[in-house]
């Protein structure tokens, strides 16, 4: 029943894609995070297109790593978040914060 | 979006000739009832009808003597405890008694389910209690314990505690009783709200009426072991059944603003502008 998360690095972008579920986020949170602050530009993309599904543990990832690039001096644009996730941190009350703001 | 979704029809639930007894009294006397997927369905009936038995026989804790209830293809009364422990893992309920755990604050409260549940680190359980505690109004309130909440308050704690792992599925039972007005309008917005943004399947057990027919999509309406009306508010509310005529009174409830003062939201997620 193990859903599967995967990220893959293109120059200034991570690139997620599969299932955003409660367990699904530990197999990405520490490689976006190394990447974050190793790696990545000052400017760098996170693009959520092929996420096919994210729980509220999804917006928590979005979360670590947001403050982890500002740690950075770094800025983490998020790009193409599915509809779904923008509800779900909607009722967080966390829309402005990911809406790439 | 969800694979569920993909995979089953308009009823996440669905219960037929459902049977029920305790002692000599049929509780229910071969009841079916549909749960729409996405929509808010009641369940209404005079007090000892078997409202809160229903949602145990859907959570499984209690088992029927015959009749089925399907939940996304799964038969509740033939699962085995560790099928029932999964399905169960879909559903947030939030009981009328036997809401928080008095010895724990609002934050640890809402924390547990995670820590029970899941491997998260701190950081992301952090993120993910403020963020239902903010759904809920209450972020602000969480170094609080159970006993220094109002009614009201502990109430919303406890649906943040319900909703923190996204249930596919969420039992209010008499989410109304014992609330003041100010904050039975913020339960109806909130319940709404949830349902609508988190994709969430509802079920409310009342005999709150009013209430419930401002928020529901279905109404069922039971007694005497039986399925006595249903359908739409407007149509209940309409009805010319003798019994469910009974339950209808009136009391009006605005929206209101309900955040427990907090700190700025930014600086509380520690990602405030640089
Ligand atoms: N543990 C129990 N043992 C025996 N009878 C019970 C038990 N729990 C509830 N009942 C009886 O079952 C009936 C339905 O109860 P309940 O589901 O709590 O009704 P409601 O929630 O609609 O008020 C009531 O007559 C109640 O007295
Ligand atoms: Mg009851």
């Amino acid at each position: 029943m193990t859903a599967l998360a995967t990220a893959t690095i293109e120059g200034d972008t991570l690139a997620l894609a599969g299932v955003l579920d409660f367990d699904s986020v530990l197999d990405v949170a520490e490689q976006g995070q190394h990447w974050l602050q190793e790696s990545a530009p000052a400017q760098c993309n996170l693009d959520l297109s092929a996420i096919s599904y994210s729980s509220s543990a999804g917006i928590a990832l979005l979360l670590g790593w947001l403050r982890v690039a500002k740690k950075q001096q770094k800025t983490l644009h998020i790009l193409r978040i599915p509809d779904d996730m923008v509800a779900l941190a909607r009722v967080g009350g966390l829309e402005d914060l990911l809406s790439g703001a | 979006m969800t694979s569920q979704q993909a995979t089953a029809g308009d009823n996440l639930i669905e219960i037929r000739n459902l049977k029920f007894q305790r002692g000599e009294r049929w509780i229910f006397d071969g009841v079916d009832i549909n749960i729409a997927r996405g929509k808010i369905t009641a369940i209404m009936g005079p007090s000892g009808t078997g409202k809160t038995t229903l949602l145990r026989l859907i959570g499984g804790q209690l088992r029927a003597e015959s009749g089925s209830i399907h939940l996304d293809g799964n038969n509740i009364p033939k699962l085995s405890r560790d099928e029932l422990f999964q399905v169960r893992r879909k559903m947030g309920m939030l009981f009328q008694s036997g809401a928080l755990f008095t010895d724990l604050s609002v934050y640890e409260n809402v924390a547990f389910p995670l820590r029970v549940h899941t491997q998260l680190p701190e950081s992301m359980i952090r993120d993910l209690v403020l963020m239902k505690l903010h759904a809920v109004g209450l972020r602000g309130a969480r170094e609080l314990m159970p006993s220094e909440l109002s009614g009201g308050m502990a109430r919303r704690a406890a649906l943040a505690r319900a909703i923190v792992l996204d249930p596919q599925l969420i039992m209010y039972d008499e989410p109304f009783v014992g609330q003041d007005p100010i904050s039975m309008g913020m339960v109806v917005q909130l319940i709404r709200l949830l349902n609508d943004s988190l994709g969430l399947t509802s079920v409310i057990v009342s005999h709150d009426v009013h209430e419930t027919a401002s928020i529901a999509d279905y109404i069922y309406v039971i007694a005497d072991g039986k399925v006595i009306g249903q359908g739409s508010p407007e149509q209940v509310l309409n009805t010319d059944e003798p019994r469910v005529r009974q339950f209808i009174r009136g009391l009006p409830d605005g929206p209101v603003p309900f955040q427990y003062p907090a700190l700025d939201y930014r600086q509380d997620l520690q990602l405030e502008p640089l």
